[in-house]
């Protein structure tokens, strides 16, 4: 019970108190509060305990770059993994620790580091090697120890919005660098998005008692922010978080606004100007991980910001000049500040006297080579750095670290940037700025405000210059209370004890952890990195990286040269936030006929059918089962009328004097010789001479081509056929899409000109007048259509289109006109069992992707006589196989559909040879019907073949793969 | 935001569409019979009583009404007499919503929200069409004074008429 809510200070609202629930205890916070400052004013010491060693760990940061604060949102509602850092305070909020079974208090998962000696680096890969069967044992296990967060059952009712936007120039952070650079870039008249995470601009300024234009730092930044909102073409975010640069100048960012909304933003900007700051380094001393540890950043954030003291007695340890102020400050905030370890043996009077008058005892030239404790520091053990041994214990519960700051470099190495080891500030800094994204303020390791605020105003006004404008004229504010940082370049600090020492808290890698790897010859940041699993927890390593890269570097003898790569997000986004802005129904974009509604009110079952089309399956009657109703709709089709709705067929029409030259090219089959009026089925190949797609291609004039493609394939055929003529040969041809356009019923079966008939039609159905594969254009009921004699059924069948706007009114009229006669809506169910009958091929069944013609029996469709044809060469290289050819299968005992997808085997062999494509009960054969690709099919004809099935085997005979009417008489009639 | 309460979305009906697609020597015919250039890509002109999209590099959409068609049908079809050209009647495959408000910051926070294309006054003036995406459909955008039309693909009506209710219900 050491953090306590300050008696003032912070920017809450104290009188608005907040309930909330942790683990189960309840708790109170202010409007203003994050969860977790609400928590260390609650004296919550213990907020999660580590990944693999389960060790306690408090908050170390009071910032995104927080490690150890994740939580488990449990109201209002769930969700996993959330920085409690990050997290606004609302009622009612309830949350509970990871990491913790039973719970974070008294965890039985702490036996892990009681064993941590044999839990070393790369442990994983040298315990559960073998034996490799046990693996999901070993899996379970290690799911069960890590913890991490549950993904809760309910969906989370969060309104996600995504929106995109443009600017001149995206300024990311509005702390003082960011603001002048905002500000210069909207003086100049440019539309500039400044996004920020906090809810109020400033970034760190609120945090110290700098003096900007004779103001306090923070009302200044708000005085900045405010003009800049007034600027035409601005646009501040703020609690928005830039989560990535994806290709030059396109960024994401998440803005959360509150609990319940959320909006994705996908930002393209011509300039960028980063100003992203800088993460505190955590120390490298013994113990460094004990909660009470915390940065120095994080302390004085806690203070300035939410009016709560992370600890009753507080010791700084740092080693540079701006730790003075920052402890000065927190004294001033109400902070009990006992003492300052300052690493550096030179320490400048004045500011020793600074904190002394303000009772804070400054330690120069030492260290801390112990902390006590066990769940909460209670004491630390300094030493001088040049004598050890002279130790000597200070009382605390807190012990506030700076170790310097490494800039967050995200953004800009995203972006293409390189990154530099720069000694003065012991960190990486950007190498140089790019064309289109500079990079300003501490991004850079600059530590002075002043010199902050010019690199910002700069960075802005290159940004204009770049765009063409004249240079914005802003005056630089003047600051008071800048001192020289004077750090000292401090990488590990002595360890005489020979305690841990720890680089990432929330996978528990230490430095002995980086050295050991370094041995087994992992010399590279990243394989270290995925070694160790440094830099690789839910924080994305954002306090661990530069501390890896200062030990593994020595470790592996050599000078640090980079950081792991800083992939995005930069902080964790929800799938929801990236997804889930088509609620409901709009996640996908359905299509739909003109008759869709007919067909639901007509009580169809309605199912995807490939290229987000949704069609009927089948029109069961009251009661009827889904098998009698495809049955009683085939049977329709065979001997009496049915009709199906055909609309989604891709259509395309080939205009051009070079037309028939290009159909003949992408087509195997020839087509260039149809007379106007008749039509062929055709194969298009691809290059490989497998089938791509097939469909019928009617000549409709001299240089006029109406070609069909298979629904799924209407986007990929045309953008394929657009392609060959954009790209591959000049020829004299345009195509129009053309499927819209058009509605289409197709009436089939031995009573469809009867019915075609009575709806009336001036067309002359007589078959000698209108043959099977010709095209007709006149009036169908009273409306103008076009109508093609083509047949995927094996019956007499008209395809009627008309325009899409009188599909309905065609369907209603022809159903009505054969409503004597019997006629049945039929659905892609009973389609697929006529197909079956009939021996046609369906895409994605026989037309696998590794099919060609003369595996499918579609040599009749070959015209090898032409000049040319895509696939051909293919087809004559692989001319003699081998080939696993289409066949029938009749199950031996009639009753067993076999299962589509079923692997057939022949004679006693093991493996297949074949597997079953389609299979169906036909009513017209009374029997179960199957097609099938098998090795050497025809010259297995009549033989016996096994199937696999769920359980078991099952046997078939070989058969032509056409089972009703193989002469097709029928379809011609 | 009260700006967006203002935006209303109709879908004008009774508009013909045509599809023309020309070679360079079908263009100049057609410009010489009508007396003014094609458009070019993401331009808008105008044919006789047509408004003209310049779609690609060799297509234009037709916007008329659609007891003008006959007439411009024939007087394109005479015009390329001869010439590599396609004239063809697509009024069925597309439907339009017309989205209005008082201000283009009003439609493009409903746009935005799932179209890529920068749709501000400045970068997308009236006069303009473009060929985009609207969430997971492909859509075409001509800017007037005071909306935008979006010509969708007629079976995503449905889709995008759910779509824009839902994007301008939000706020």
């Amino acid at each position: 019970m050491s953090g306590h809510r300050l008696a003032t200070g912070g920017r809450i609202d104290r009188a608005t108190t907040l309930p909330f629930t942790f683990d189960r205890r309840a708790l109170t916070g202010h409007a203003g509060d994050t969860l977790a400052s609400a928590l260390l004013a609650n004296g919550i010491d213990v907020i999660a305990r580590s990944f693999k060693l389960h060790r306690p760990r408090g908050f170390v940061s009071a910032g995104i770059d927080e490690p150890n604060g994740f939580v488990q949102l449990v109201a209002p509602y769930g969700a996993p993994n959330v920085l409690a850092t990050t997290l606004p305070l609302a009622a009612d909020i309830a949350a509970r620790s990871l990491h913790g079974w039973p719970g974070t208090g008294f965890d039985l998962g702490a036996i892990a580091d009681l064993l941590h000696p044999l839990l070393p680096a790369g442990f994983y890969y040298k315990t559960f090697m073998s034996p490799p069967s046990a693996w999901p044992w070993y899996e379970r296990l290690i799911r069960r120890a890590a913890g991490l967060g549950r993904v809760p059952a309910a969906p989370a009712p969060v309104c996600t919005e995504r929106r995109f936007a443009h600017c001149d120039v995206l300024v990311v952070g509005a702390g003082p660098a960011g603001l002048m650079a905002a500000l210069a870039a909207a003086t100049s008249g440019l539309r500039v998005i400044l996004a920020d995470a906090q809810p109020t601009p400033g970034g760190l300024l609120s945090d110290h008692r700098w003096q900007v234009e004779g103001d306090d730092a923070a009302a200044w930044a708000m005085q900045v922010a405010l003009t800049f909102d007034a600027m035409p073409g601005a646009r501040r975010l703020s609690r928005t978080t830039v989560t990535g640069c994806h290709g030059e100048g396109f960024f994401t960012a998440v803005e959360q606004e509150e609990l319940h909304f959320e909006r994705l933003w996908k930002i393209r900007a011509r300039q960028v100007v980063l100003a992203a700051g800088a993460f505190e380094r955590p120390m490298l001393f013994p113990d460094n991980d004990q909660p009470g540890v915390m940065l120095l950043s994080g302390v004085s954030a806690f203070a300035h910001r939410y009016g709560v003291a992370a600890g009753r007695r507080v010791v700084v340890i740092a080693c540079h000049a701006d730790a003075y102020a920052q402890a000065c400050a927190l004294r001033d905030a109400g902070v009990h500040v006992a003492a300052l370890v300052d690493v550096r043996d030179r320490v400048p009077a004045r500011l020793v006297e600074d904190a002394s008058t303000r009772g804070i005892e400054v330690i120069g030239g030492q260290t801390i080579v112990k902390v006590h404790g066990d769940r909460r520091v209670t004491a630390i053990t300094v030493a001088p750095l040049d004598a050890l041994h002279a130790e000597r214990t200070i009382d605390c519960d807190t012990v506030a670290m700076s170790a310097g700051w490494q800039p967050t470099l995200h953004l800009h190495s995203q972006a293409g940037g390189r990154m530099r080891f720069d000694p003065r500030v012991h960190a990486f800094v950007p190498e140089a700025p790019l064309d289109w994204l500079r990079t300003a303020g501490s991004v850079n390791g600059t530590a002075s405000l002043g010199d902050c605020l010019r690199e910002g105003l700069s960075a802005g006004q290159s940004a204009a210059g770049a765009l063409g404008r004249p240079i914005p004229e802003v005056r630089l504010p003047h600051v008071f209370g800048d001192e020289p940082l004077d750090l000292a370049a401090v990488a590990e600090l002595p360890n005489p004890r020979r305690r841990r020492v720890f680089v990432d808290f929330q996978h528990d890698v230490t430095t002995d952890d980086l050295r050991l790897a370094a041995r087994e010859g992992y010399r590279s940041i990243e394989h270290a990195k995925r070694y160790t699993t440094a830099g690789m927890g839910v924080d994305q390593g954002k306090s661990a990286h530069l501390n890896v890269a200062l030990v593994q570097a020595p470790a592996a003898r050599q000078s640090p040269s980079t950081l792991p790569t800083l992939r995005p997000p930069f902080t964790p986004m929800a799938f929801g936030t990236i997804a889930a802005h088509d609620p409901g129904p709009l996640v996908r974009p359905t299509r739909e006929t003109p008759m869709s509604a007919w067909h639901r009110d007509h009580g169809a079952v309605m199912y995807e059918s490939g290229a987000n089309w949704r069609r009927p399956g089948y029109y069961p009657r009251a009661g009827e089962s889904m098998a009698s109703a495809v049955a009683r709709e085939c049977r329709a089709v065979r001997e009496g009328v049915g009709i199906y709705d055909s609309s989604p067929l891709g259509k395309v029409l080939v205009d051009g004097p070079d037309a028939a030259a290009f159909l003949d090219r992408v087509y195997a089959t020839r087509v260039g010789n149809l007379a106007p009026g008749r039509g062929r089925y055709a194969l298009m190949l691809r290059e490989d001479g497998r089938v791509f797609d097939d469909g019928v291609v009617f000549r409709l004039a001299a240089d006029r081509f109406w070609i069909t493609t298979t629904t799924g394939n209407a986007d990929a055929a045309l953008a394929w056929l657009e392609y060959l003529l954009q790209c591959v040969w000049p020829m004299r041809v345009f195509l129009t899409p053309v499927s819209a356009q058009w509605a289409n019923a197709v009436v089939c079966g031995p009573l469809a000109r009867v019915v075609l008939q009575a709806a009336g039609t001036d067309l002359d159905l007589a078959p000698g007048a209108f043959p099977f594969m010709a095209v007709r254009d006149g009036t169908v009921a009273g409306l103008p259509a076009r109508v093609f004699r083509v047949s995927f059924t094996g019956e007499v069948s008209y395809e009627v289109n008309v325009r899409a706007r009188d599909g309905l009114a065609l369907w209603a009229a022809l159903i009505e006109a054969g409503r004597s006669h019997g006629i049945e809506p039929v659905g892609s169910e009973a389609n697929h069992v006529l197909r079956i009958e009939k021996g046609y091929l369906s895409t994605g069944h026989e037309v696998d992707g590794m099919a060609d013609p003369l595996d499918l029996g579609l040599d009749r469709f070959i015209t090898m006589d032409k000049p040319d044809f895509i696939g051909r060469r293919s087809l004559e290289v692989f001319r003699n196989g081998p080939r696993r050819e289409l066949v029938g299968l009749l199950s031996t005992d009639p009753a067993t559909v076999l299962p589509e997808g079923a692997q057939v085997l022949v004679d006693a062999e093991t493996h297949a040879r074949g597997f079953v494509t389609a299979a169906v009960a036909s009513p017209a054969l009374g029997r179960a019907i199957a097609l099938a690709l098998l090795d050497d099919g025809r010259a297995r004809m009549g033989h016996t073949v096994r199937i696999t099935m769920p359980r078991g085997e099952t046997t078939a005979s070989v058969v032509a793969p056409v089972f009703f009417d193989p002469a097709g008489e029928r379809l011609r009639g | 935001m009260d700006s967006q309460a203002r935006v209303t979305i109709t879908e004008p009906a009774g508009g013909a569409l045509v599809d023309l697609r020309a070679d360079p020597a079908a263009q100049r015919a057609i410009g010489r019979r009508f007396g003014n250039p094609l458009p070019d890509v993401g331009d808008t002109g105008a044919l006789a009583t047509a408004q003209v999209l310049g779609i690609g590099p060799d297509q234009w959409w037709l916007r008329l009404d659609a007891g003008a068609l006959p007439a411009l049908d024939a007087a394109l079809r005479q015009a390329c007499a001869g010439e590599h050209a396609a004239v063809t009647e697509i009024s069925d495959a597309h439907v339009t919503f017309r989205i209005a408000a008082s201000s283009r910051d009003a439609i493009e926070q409903v746009l935005a929200q799932g179209c890529p294309l920068d749709l501000s006054d400045e970068a997308f003036p009236a006069g303009e069409c473009a060929g985009t995406v609207l969430g997971r459909v492909p859509v075409v955008l001509v800017a007037t004074h005071g909306a935008i039309d979006l010509l969708v693909d007629r079976t995503h009506a449905a889709w995008c008429r759910a779509w824009l209710r839902n994007a301008s219900s939000i706020d």
